[in-house]
């Protein structure tokens, strides 16, 4: 059966530039980017606050340009990509930039956080935590598209606004 | 002037990451500015580094996690301190405070002698202010080379700093 999804705006992500948002289902009490905290924050804790301060980073002095997400074919990720720099500060690399963030970036004032999970090869699909969550966002990235192009999501500056006619909805 | 959500983030997150992330996309800026004073683009750097181009394009994005030996290569090749050490800072900050204390004791001293008390402590605290005030952008001043001189501003924050930092040391 299919739950509802609501966007949820996070009062405590409300930056400069940027404003941020999360998915939360209907049937339950945390939100997606609750969750993913929750998951990771005490394993990779250093990971979880370098993604932590690239979004206070690009929310507050830069915005949201698609060069600092990794492209993820209709969703994007954080931390930043580096990959073609991965042979000059491999240790880094790897104590870091393993977890992924999924996005949703709507506008250069607009991203959506989801959840994530550890890459664990180079192909997402490969990746347990990665994959089930990239589907999940991915999903979410097309039916916002569609909403968007059907006039039910509209966009203004750092504000969503939506239809009550058009629900994302996704299988657990 | 920052957001609140912005500097309660930074409260959480410990300083050696917020230094991570904000020195990578400081040292790349630094980097910028370097070569547009030599008139030098990402290609020349490359070359010089024995790098290819799409790698330096990278760095300068500000996205790359510098290594110190990164860092060493690039202020070798470019021939600057992309570095400068906090004792060094503190050096300088000494010298110069030293020598305006000698001139704000000069200065009290006329003071003292031409007005009384309560004229020659207000005539104090003014000098003080003014004179640290032009210090400051004196000391900021030898920050800019001179052909940019004029073309950059300076941020009232940092003017601000300055200002704090050499009335209250």
């Amino acid at each position: 059966m299919k739950s509802e999804i609501s966007i949820v705006l996070r009062r405590d992500l409300d930056f400069t530039k940027v404003r941020y948002y999360t998915l939360k289902f209907g049937d339950e009490n945390k939100t997606e980017l609750d969750k993913f905290y929750d998951n990771y924050q005490d394993e990779y804790s250093k990971s979880v606050y370098f993604i932590k301060m690239w979004i206070a980073e690009i929310g507050e002095k830069f915005s949201a340009e698609s060069k600092y997400f990794r492209p993820e074919d209709n969703a994007s990720a954080l931390p930043p990509p580096t990959k073609e720099l991965r042979c000059l500060d491999i240790e880094l690399d790897q104590e870091n930039m393993n977890l992924r963030l999924y996005c949703i970036v709507l506008s250069p004032e607009i991203v959506i956080l989801v959840n994530g999970g550890i890459k664990e090869s180079d192909a997402t699909r490969d990746s347990p935590t990665c994959w089930k969550q990239y589907s999940f966002t991915s999903s979410i990235a097309s039916q916002i598209n569609r909403m968007i192009k059907q006039g039910d999501l509209v966009i203004k500056g750092k504000m969503l606004k939506r239809s009550k006619s058009f629900n994302l909805t996704y299988k657990k | 002037m920052a957001s609140k959500a912005y500097l309660n983030a930074l409260k959480e997150i410990p300083k050696e990451i917020q230094q991570d992330v904000i020195g990578s996309i400081s040292i790349a800026n630094e980097i910028h500015l370097i070569l547009k004073q030599k008139d030098l683009c990402a290609a020349d750097l490359a070359r010089m580094l024995n790098k290819s181009e799409s790698e330096i394009s990278k760095w300068l994005t500000g996205l790359h996690n510098f290594t110190f030996r990164t860092v060493r290569r690039i202020s070798e090749v470019l021939e600057v301190d992309l570095v400068v050490t906090n004792s060094t800072k503190i050096a300088e900050y000494e010298q110069r405070l030293e020598k305006l204390q000698k001139e704000i004791n000069i200065l009290k001293n006329e003071a003292d002698s031409n007005f009384g008390f309560d004229e020659s402590l207000n005539f104090t605290v003014s000098s003080l202010l003014h004179e640290s005030t032009s210090k400051a952008d004196r000391y900021l001043a030898n920050f800019i080379p001179h052909e940019t001189n004029g073309n950059i501003k300076i941020k009232a924050e940092t003017k601000s700093t300055m200002y704090y930092q050499v009335s209250n040391c």
